[in-house]
């Protein structure tokens, strides 16, 4: 190791006896402090914002993906109505195998007046469509069984009359 | 376990870092300062060289291999960090870059922190008219005090050649002085 031979005072005082060369008042000390100050960094907390910490920017990310996410697959799934089919049709395509908790997440998605055509389709098609069929039927079984009983009453006069005439 | 390699141990540390640095610049800002000024010649510029010599030395230590002692490997980074400036400033002070003492000594004149009588200014007029060489080594060895290894070392020159451009040195600027008596 390097012996130290000559002090700081003797090392200024020989460069200014000698060599003539002077230094400012106190420049050691202040030179010491804009080094230090060049590089030793503060050690100041981090500030982070509160809606930037994890605890509330991983929720509010998760949000936004499944969002995302649920809006592409509406819009993309199943394959068959990847042809800009709105909303509506692919609720309407996609509800008879949708839980009640997917229609309802899958409603988010999909503006009211559009939610309320399709409920108005929904019930043309489904109760007042089914109930005017069913009166149909209903109608027609009642047509049937008096054409029934009229031929069957035809008949049996028919066949009466000739018994009574052949007899 | 000597100081120096107890202050690189520190310095290597990072939660020691810090603090070892001010001792640091304790032990040697002065002896680096001096050593820089004789080759910028003026307080301003040693001072700018001094500072980015101990940010480089602050920076570099994690890559420190102390292949050599600790206070050779400042005087080598300060003794760099001098030439570059002065290459990069296209300065005309150092006489070993640009062998003009009529440049050293006005810029020594011009400075505000010189204050040399008229013995001091020709001592300095004698000392730059020496070979880059001999100039070097005279300043390291009697104004910074340090050894002829560790002036092999910074100039990467043997020793026996330091030794013997020192001497001529010495026997140059005696001769001088005696002349101008």
């Amino acid at each position: 190791m390097k012996k130290l031979k000559l002090h700081k005072e003797d090392l200024s005082r020989l460069h200014k006896d000698k060599l003539g060369m002077d230094i400012p008042e106190d420049f050691f000390a202040k030179s010491k402090e804009n080094i230090l100050n060049k590089v030793i960094e503060p050690e100041t907390p981090k500030q982070t914002v509160f809606w930037l910490r994890p605890i509330i920017a991983y929720p509010i990310a998760a949000s936004i993906i499944l969002a995302i996410a649920i809006t592409f697959w509406m819009k993309n799934n199943p394959s068959e109505i990847k042809n800009q089919m709105s909303n509506t049709e692919a609720i309407k395509l996609i509800s008879p195998d949708l839980l009640e908790s997917d229609f309802l997440i899958a409603s988010l998605m999909v503006s009211d007046s559009e939610m309320n055509d399709y409920l108005d389709r929904y019930l043309i098609k489904n109760v007042v469509i089914e109930a005017e069929l069913s009166e149909q039927q209903l109608e027609n079984i009642f047509i049937n069984s008096v054409l029934i009983e009229d031929s069957l009453i035809n008949h049996y006069l028919d066949k009466s009359l000739i018994e009574n005439i052949v007899l | 376990m000597n100081r120096d390699t107890e202050l690189i141990k520190k310095l290597k540390n990072p939660e020691l870092k810090n603090e070892a640095f001010k001792d640091l610049l304790d032990l040697y800002q002065e002896r680096l300062y001096w050593h820089i000024r004789k080759i910028v010649i003026t307080h301003d510029n040693a001072n700018d060289v001094l500072q980015e010599t101990f940010i480089r030395i602050f920076r570099g230590m994690d890559s420190f291999k102390e292949k050599s002692s600790l206070h050779t490997w400042m005087y080598k980074i300060a003794y760099n960090e001098s030439l570059r400036f002065i290459e990069k400033n296209k300065l005309q002070t150092s006489v070993s870059i640009e062998q003009d003492h009529n440049t050293y000594i006005k810029n020594l004149t011009q400075d505000e922190f010189f204050n040399g009588n008229e013995l001091q200014l020709k001592f300095n007029e004698i000392i730059s008219k020496l070979p880059s060489k001999q100039q070097r080594v005279f300043q390291m060895k009697y104004f910074d005090d340090l050894s002829f290894r560790e002036i092999s070392d910074l100039l990467d020159i043997s020793e026996n050649t330091l030794k013997s451009a020192y001497y001529t040195a010495v026997k140059t600027i005696e001769d001088n002085i005696l002349a101008e008596c």
